[in-house]
């Protein structure tokens, strides 16, 4: 009866033991999915968010629009608004090229990612193409299976 | 009279016939007390095997996350004594970027390093580094590639009031000896 119980209290503990192990692998290999996955995201979004065409200005914001979320969606759109008259104007173009990012921290529903992004510019009033070069940190959230950007912020 | 040959005389009283339930059942046969304990070590074993595989797992997660933190903490921080120099400290300052420096780097620090000194002396060089933000771009336990962005403030002879400058640096390390080293640094 004794050796009995003395497994029974074995059997538990190991139970309990294995069940902390693995609740915990599983938490870390969530965050290590949602983190490769932020990473992946990241580049694609912010060259849609920070790329507009003045001949294609609508077409380039809804681009943007697609990756974008929350009341970052909501900015984003009043921010491209208010903006549309003069890079028509100004015929400006500006393309932008993500040179290296990585996961500043992440849990299985949000990442957040440092990003080089060189925003390369053209219109009228300047002579020739200028570079700037940026460093953003976008907040990715997962919204039905896809990464979104809910927060942007420059450097 | 005599109370005793009353109480002798009267009959004995017979012995009450107890109530079934009262009766000791007849022993019932008692299963081996060995099977149960044996099906319960089997358990056991089990329990235990998972329990192991379970902790291995968890073990190489704690390892790899504690390998990232240690090598974004040692690319923040070399990142900054790297942009942060002075004229009054020159030496000092190289030594201690040395410190944590190998690979093509450390041969860069020792290549490149009498010109960099000459140049932050002539210039009376005063740069005071502040890391922003680092990112995590891959490895695992041996090696790393890190993301840091500082920006500083350079006052020389040029600019004696300061001006701002903002760097997005790119920095490999590997593990020596049980350590990591930066072994790679470039603007990115």
């Amino acid at each position: 009866m004794t050796r009995t119980r003395l497994l029974l209290a074995l059997i538990a503990v190991l139970a309990v033991v294995a069940g902390f192990f693995g609740i915990d692998s599983w938490r870390a290999q969530r965050r290590e999915a949602a983190a490769e996955q932020a990473l992946a995201a990241a580049p694609d979004a912010a060259v849609a968010l920070f790329s507009y065409d003045y001949r294609r200005f609508d077409e380039s914001v809804d681009h943007g629009r697609d990756y974008a979320t929350g009341t970052f969606a909501t900015e984003y759109a009043h921010t491209t608004a208010a903006l549309k008259d003069s890079v028509v104007k100004e015929q400006a173009v500006v393309t932008a090229k993500v040179s290296a990012s990585g996961v500043i921290s992440a849990s299985a529903d949000e990442v957040e990612v440092l990003l080089y992004l060189d925003q390369h510019r053209r219109n009228v009033t300047i002579k020739g193409e200028k570079v700037d070069h940026n460093r953003i940190v976008l907040t990715l959230v997962q919204i039905s299976g896809r990464w979104k950007v809910s927060a942007a912020a420059p450097l | 009279m005599t109370t005793d040959s009353s109480v002798q005389d009267k009959p004995r009283a017979r012995p009450r016939p107890r109530p079934a339930a009262a009766r000791p059942a007849p022993a019932a046969p008692v299963p081996s007390a060995a099977p149960m304990p044996r099906y319960f070590a089997l358990l056991a074993v089990v329990v235990f095997a998972v329990a192991a595989f379970a902790g291995h797992g968890w073990y190489a997660h704690r390892k790899l996350a504690a390998a990232r933190t240690e090598a974004i903490a040692l690319a923040s921080s070399l990142a900054q004594r790297f942009v942060s120099i002075s004229a009054a400290t020159v030496d000092a300052d190289f030594a201690a970027v040395a410190a944590d420096a190998g690979g093509s780097f450390g041969r860069d620090l020792i290549n490149g390093g009498a010109g960099l000194r000459s140049k932050v002396l002539t210039s009376r060089a005063q740069v005071a580094g502040r890391l922003l933000r680092a990112g995590w771009v891959s490895g695992g336990l041996d090696r790393a590639s890190v993301l840091v962005a500082v920006d500083a403030i350079i006052r020389d002879t040029r600019t004696p009031d300061g001006r701002s400058a903002h760097y997005r640096l790119k920095l490999d390390l590997a593990q020596s000896g049980g350590r990591w080293l930066v072994t790679g640094l470039k603007y990115a």
